[in-house]
């Protein structure tokens, strides 16, 4: 069964690689909660929702409000299928 | 006490240190993101430029094609260009789509969607517009897309809150509309997105566009092709013609030119000389045709491919000189000169002798026939070290330069010709060249309108002279004597 938030986890990951590249693989390494694997798989152990609130926030860090809206801008159809409760509250 | 200050200072320059880096670092990570946006739109423009480039498919699977490239580069769940239709006037119809699996929207709801140019958004300066799912009305997105209500409805229950409209413009003419979903809201379109958008449409529009034309080409070219095939058929029968024409020609005018011999030679009794004079003339007018038959049968034989070189040792010297004689009385008649230049002595080559004639004959016949009383004409058999050459040079009107390339196509004859010999068929210089050609030998022609022409034939004397036999013995001087009388 697909993991929706390991994916939303991953296109971010993958997006701010578009922008920032290894960096951000880098940047993903130090979140609690989430690891990635040789090929960049993403999985997310304990509060999924809480380990991309973090993500993003590390990103948000270094790189300002823009990273945010990256982060926003890529998940932006996943999360749309999501219900809210369940959405993490940086990317609302 | 100093020392704090110094403690004071140092921590505050670090802290504004670590300021200016954080604001550096977060710059930067906005110009890559600039740069990232600039690159993806590239990539994409590049996909599109080389889709329409290599497909050889029709314009509803380019569309799709296109549509796919789009909603996979840029995630976009909905992409739609739709374009005129051909069945309904000013009627647009779904070229293409792609929609976002996880979108589950019903592709019913796409085929639906069939804006009409009545709407006013077709007539404005507006290119492109934004309609949010979110706050219209079902009825209003429903006369936008053209589509009924309901489908409305059910668009506006899928995930997508915003659908982006543009115009597809190309040579300043609407060639179709594109229609973009996202399920982010109208605000989520920052500035980057909506230029990558801007480009988008430009370039989606030329696409479509260049494949109308290049359909349209195709579409000229298969005509062409089949007007060719046409033309090719009454060319085979205008043919086929041509050769059954000439060979029942020929039977009679042998009849005729026989009893007006036997006539002129006074088998029948005594000929007056206004009998002899009438007589003669049409003797010499049913010589003519022969010849005339001749080319039309040498025509028909080389587009039925029964067009055969019988190469033989042939005296090239003793046949212009013995055409020249011939030729000659016509030329006094018209009051011409005419002058034989050849070598003393000239070996034999291997051509085909009849053909090869023919030719000599119709280059010395045109000179006759196109110089103007008073002219002359130089005819020339010159042996070099490398080859043969058969030239005549006249002092009469010339071929136009505009035409010359013509001179030697089937059926042609320039203007000037034609007002000075309206009986000519345009035959014998298409004749003389692929009798020229088929033997391996080059035309030599060079003309001034209003001066003269040279016409005449090379061949390179490694292919055709003949080295064992003996040269044919001709008159001692360079010069042959003049003929004209």
């Amino acid at each position: 069964m697909i993991d929706v938030m390991a994916e939303v986890a991953e296109k971010i990951i993958r997006e701010q690689q578009n922008v920032i590249g290894p960096l951000a693989v880098e940047q993903a390494k130090r979140v609690a909660g989430l690891t990635i694997d040789s090929q960049n798989h993403v999985s997310l152990v304990g509060d999924k929702s809480a380990a991309i609130n973090h993500l993003v926030e590390q990103y948000k860090k270094i790189f300002g409000q823009t990273s945010v809206e990256v982060s926003k801008n890529a998940v932006n159809n996943l999360v749309s299928g999501l219900p809210p409760q369940q959405v993490p509250s940086i990317l609302k | 006490m100093a020392d704090q200050t110094t403690s004071d200072q140092g921590a505050a320059g670090n802290k504004k240190l670590e300021q200016d880096l954080e604001h550096i670092t977060q710059e930067m990570y906005k110009r890559n993101k600039e740069l990232a946006d600039t690159n993806r739109t590239l990539s994409l423009l590049q996909s599109i430029d080389s889709l329409v480039l290599k497909s050889h498919d029709d314009l509803k699977i380019l569309s799709t094609q296109i549509s796919s490239v789009i909603a996979t580069t840029n995630e976009y769940p909905l992409v739609a260009i739709v374009g005129p239709s051909s069945l309904v006037a000013n009627t647009l119809e779904t070229y293409g789509f792609s929609v976002g699996s996880e979108m589950n929207i019903d592709s019913k709801i796409l085929a639906e969607i069939k804006p009409t140019i009545h709407h006013p958004w077709f007539t404005s300066p507006e290119q492109s517009v934004f309609i949010s799912t979110l706050s219209l009305h079902a009825k209003d997105i429903s006369l936008f897309l053209g589509c009924s209500e309901e489908a409305a409805e059910r668009l506006k229950s899928t995930p997508i809150k915003t659908i982006y409209i543009a115009k597809l413009v190309a040579r300043q003419q609407i060639v179709g509309i594109m229609a973009i979903g996202n399920t982010g809201a109208l605000e989520s379109f920052g500035a980057s997105e909506r230029l990558l958008l801007e480009r988008l449409t430009e370039a989606v529009g030329i696409a479509l566009d260049n494949k109308v034309l290049f359909v349209e080409n195709q579409l000229v070219l298969q005509e062409l092709k089949k007007a060719n095939i046409r033309l090719k058929e009454l060319d085979q029968t205008k043919d086929e013609f041509i050769s059954i024409a000439s060979h029942q020609l020929r039977t009679p005018l042998t009849t005729i030119k026989g009893y007006l011999s036997m006539v002129l030679e006074g088998d029948v009794g005594p000929v007056t000389a206004d009998e002899r004079k009438m007589i003669q003339q049409a003797f010499d007018g049913a010589d003519r045709m022969v010849f005339l038959i001749a080319d039309l049968l040498n025509v028909s034989r080389l587009q039925s491919g029964k067009f055969v070189i019988d190469n033989k040792p042939t005296d090239l010297a003793k046949m212009v000189e013995s055409e020249v004689n011939v030729q000659n009385e016509v030329a006094v008649k018209r009051q011409l000169k005419v002058s034989l230049k050849k070598p003393d002595k000239l070996p034999l080559f291997n051509l085909d002798e009849t053909k090869i004639r023919q030719v000599v004959m119709n280059f010395l016949d045109n000179a006759i026939y196109y110089t103007p009383a008073g002219g002359s004409i130089e005819v020339e058999l010159a042996l070099t070290d490398e080859s043969i050459n058969y030239t005549v040079t006249d002092t009469g009107l010339g071929v136009p330069k505009a035409v010359q390339s013509h001179l030697f196509s089937k059926f042609y004859r320039a203007e000037n010709a034609k007002k000075m010999r309206p009986d000519g068929t345009g035959i014998g210089l298409f004749m003389a060249k692929k009798v020229i050609d088929a033997q391996g030998g080059s035309i030599i022609f060079k003309s001034e309108e209003g001066k003269g022409s040279t016409f005449g034939f090379s061949f390179a004397r490694q292919k055709v002279e003949i080295k064992e036999t003996t040269p044919s013995e001709t008159a001692p001087g360079a010069v042959a004597p003049v003929l004209t009388k």
